[in-house]
């Protein structure tokens, strides 16, 4: 049995690579420098999920992708002010929901590839979905897509442009393979 | 008196007067409130229909198949007969936009399709005004008089 601490240390580890590559491609694709947090993981029951990710009310764009094989999951971008990002990339109003899928696209199918990579598993993801609007309302989606156990565990990272404005938040609910497979690591 | 704000997975059950059950911020998830007016207000705000495999069911409001029994009982222990009852679901939007052919698409309507029908099977007529679409909803419910409302929007 795996110390709770010690598998959520690797996870934070494993993550810590993945954003670091994600971060790389998405700078390379916006033209501009991409800072990041250090990722944490946490293993939480459902009603500290929505404590950590729901904080207060506010309007939200998001990325999601569902990820299934052996490395199975799902994997959200929350942009809260998606326009610098929109701005960044040059990309008309017009074609701002499928710049915003592009957006997390990339960044999601980066971090996967990276961390599937140190995993030594691969795994492939649906076409990104996206939503706009209240965050609370949109969470429940993305908690009950992410449902596997009567716990959740989750990676959360912060990244944010050049000018430290605009931040987006990487969560990333890994599924029932993925979590063994790091733990085999531990 | 009361004001409960019923998040997600919880149960909510009202018996004072002035008591007033909310739910804010309703995207995919089903809001079920059932209401004797003057004797007992229940509700639960349920995220999926069902229990995946081998799940410890530490909430009973976390689905809908076991929040609808849950109420239930509630009402039952209230000596209410069912026939007194008045019973809403609310909820059950597409927030997110998924590719063609995408199952996940469907989570919102299969959470309040279950919440309907299990109410139906246990002989309550629930009103379902307020169900689908793809904006996040707000809904309360009156202990004192009944008296439910629901709007678009999450704040």
């Amino acid at each position: 049995m795996v110390a709770e601490d010690q598998y959520l240390e690797a996870y934070s580890e494993i993550a810590n690579i993945g954003t670091g590559n994600a971060a790389t491609a998405l700078a390379s694709f916006l033209h501009s420098r991409v800072m990041l947090d250090p990722p944490a993981a946490y293993r939480v029951d459902l009603q500290t999920a929505c404590d950590l990710l729901i904080d207060g009310n506010r309007n939200t764009s998001v990325v999601l992708l569902e990820c299934s094989g052996e490395l199975d999951g799902v994997i959200t971008l929350f942009l809260d002010d998606p326009a610098p990002y929109l701005a960044a990339l040059g990309a008309p109003e017009e074609f701002a929901v499928d710049a915003i899928a592009e957006i997390g696209n990339i960044f999601a199918a980066k971090f996967l590839d990276a961390i599937g990579s140190m995993l030594g598993i691969e795994g492939h993801h649906a076409p990104p979905a996206t939503a706009s609007g209240d965050r609370r309302a949109i969470m429940q989606t993305v908690l009950a897509l992410a449902s596997q156990t009567d716990s959740y565990t989750l990676v959360r990272c912060w990244l944010r442009l050049e000018d430290g404005r605009s931040p987006a938040e990487l969560v990333y609910f890994p599924g029932p393979s993925s979590l063994e497979h790091v733990g085999s690591l531990v | 008196m009361a004001r409960f704000v019923v998040s997600i997975g919880q149960t909510a059950v009202a018996t004072d007067e002035g008591d007033v059950i909310e739910m804010i911020g309703l995207g995919s998830c089903a809001g079920i409130f059932i209401a004797a007016p003057g004797t007992i207000a229940l509700a639960a705000h349920s995220l999926l229909a069902q229990p995946r495999n081998g799940e410890v069911l530490a909430q009973p409001g976390k689905y809908v198949e076991t929040a609808v029994p849950f109420l239930l009982d509630r009402l039952l222990g209230a000596g209410v007969a069912r026939a007194r009852c008045k019973a809403w679901v609310v909820g059950g939007a597409q927030m997110f936009t998924f590719g063609a052919n995408s199952d996940s698409a469907n989570i919102g309507q299969r959470n309040t399709d279950l919440a309907v029908a299990l109410l139906r099977q246990n002989g309550l007529r629930p009103d379902t005004s307020f169900v689908g679409g793809t904006s996040a909803r707000r809904a309360s419910l009156r202990f004192d008089t009944g008296e439910f409302a629901s709007s678009a929007g999450g704040a």
